[in-house]
């Protein structure tokens, strides 16, 4: 990106800078400290650092303009990095990362060694607003590094978090570390929970369906043999053995029915194959021997 | 390097696994009162097994060999059912729990009207006592 020399943005970054804070020199960009940035996320990791010191105006066009030469071939837009943290403030070198920091990009800059996405520095919470504008534009210069970070898979916590311990070493860089572990730890519950949902709610095959609609048949012809069984010999009621011998013929009238929904109920996050073992099983106990024997 | 690098990754960390399981207060006094129900069927075999021998001992006919053990398999089918139903419910829930208890009762009540039908089958008579 052709630079004007004049540019006011290009004129921070050394010692003569008001906004120069030096316990932070490989997170600080000259680039963050632009004066349309009026915004910062007290909830953010950032908050864990010191304050950025007031702005004031660009004293001086004609202070850096070779490390802005450098900072031209470091742009590299990252969509995986686009987190509030990571990519606010980082207009024009796009939220490099640990992984963005190729060769090219950190040699003859010790300053900007292995800026982190991560970085809780204040320059990193200040948005820009041509950040926008800069994310969609196509990475000029380092296309290969550029390539390969966006064939990583997008849920790249735990390199986010190596990142983070691979940084410089700040109280705010722990904090995002333990909140990356945190997220982690979320994040495998919620799979584990997705997993199971799925599990659940998993649609049966027409096999399945089938084998259970034929199964659910057969009960169902087990329900008319026991009813025409309890019919077939009536029972007085009077007295202990009488109440006791009609209640046994009418759960035996809703045990293949009983048996056919509870299976289906208790055994849902099992396999089908279990499920139908089962009903099988309940086939094999239930059979209506009093009908069949006509006894 | 700061205290953070002590912060185990997402790698390391070994998955959740699933809670086991046990039965609880709720889950002991469902068993206990579906036992008093088994208990019942129970005693109603061995009523039967009592009645039936002593009927045959009071008429001098031995009882068959089938009719015995039909009469015994009405005192134990429902012990083992309930043994069974309380094994396979040790790490259900108490709802499940209550669900295959009662499907173990009407098992129990199917068991018990084919023994009986099977007991007909073989003395298909009725000792006056």
């Amino acid at each position: 990106m052709a630079r004007d020399p004049d540019d006011d943005a290009l004129s921070w970054g050394d010692e003569n800078d008001p906004t120069y804070v030096a316990a932070h020199p490989a997170a600080l960009d000259e680039d963050d400290l632009e004066e349309d940035i009026p915004v910062v996320d007290p909830f953010s990791s950032a908050a864990l650092a010191p304050p950025l010191p007031p702005q004031a105006p660009a004293p001086d066009a004609s202070v850096a303009p070779a490390s802005a030469s450098i900072r031209e071939t470091q742009q590299a837009p990252d969509a995986h990095s686009a987190s509030p943290e990571s990519t606010v403030g980082v207009p024009e070198r796009q939220a490099s990362d640990a992984h963005g920091a190729s060769p090219e990009s950190t040699v003859g800059v010790p300053e900007q060694q292995a800026p982190d996405a991560h970085d809780a520095s204040p320059s990193s919470t200040v948005g820009a607003p041509q950040r926008g504008r800069d994310a969609a534009a196509p990475a000029p210069a380092p296309s290969t590094s550029a390539a390969r970070r966006s064939a990583e898979p997008a849920n790249s916590y735990p390199k986010v978090a190596d990142r983070a311990t691979a940084g410089t070493g700040t109280g705010s860089y722990a904090a995002s570390t333990n909140a990356s572990s945190a997220m982690d730890d979320t994040d495998a519950a919620a799979e584990h929970e997705l997993a199971d949902a799925e599990r659940e709610t998993q649609q049966l095959g027409s096999a399945a369906l089938i084998t259970f609609s034929i199964i659910g048949g057969i009960f169902l012809l087990y329900t008319v043999g026991w009813l025409v069984t309890f019919i077939r010999n009536p029972v007085d009621p009077s007295g202990l053995a009488g109440i006791v011998q009609n209640a046994q013929g009418i759960l035996a009238i809703a045990a293949p029915a009983l048996w056919f929904i509870v299976t289906l109920l208790v055994a849902a996050r099992r396999k089908v194959s279990v499920r139908i073992v089962w009903l099988a099983i309940g086939i094999a106990v239930l059979l209506p021997w009093p009908f069949l024997t006509g006894y | 390097m700061t205290s953070a690098s002590a912060a185990p990754s997402a790698d390391s960390l070994p998955a959740p696994r699933p809670i086991k399981h046990v039965r609880g207060r709720a889950g002991w006094i469902v068993a206990v009162v579906f036992a008093f129900l088994y208990a019942l069927a129970a005693f109603q075999g061995l009523s039967n097994f009592i009645g039936l021998t002593q009927s045959f001992s009071t008429v001098g006919v031995v009882m068959p060999g089938n009719a015995l053990i039909a009469l015994i398999g009405l005192i134990a089918a429902p012990i083992l059912v309930f043994a069974l139903v309380l094994w396979g419910t040790r790490r259900a829930r108490t709802v499940s729990a209550v669900l295959v208890y009662l499907v173990g009762f009407a098992v129990v009540a199917v068991i018990t009207l084919d023994l009986q039908s099977l007991y007909r089958s073989i003395v298909p008579f009725i000792i006056p006592v």
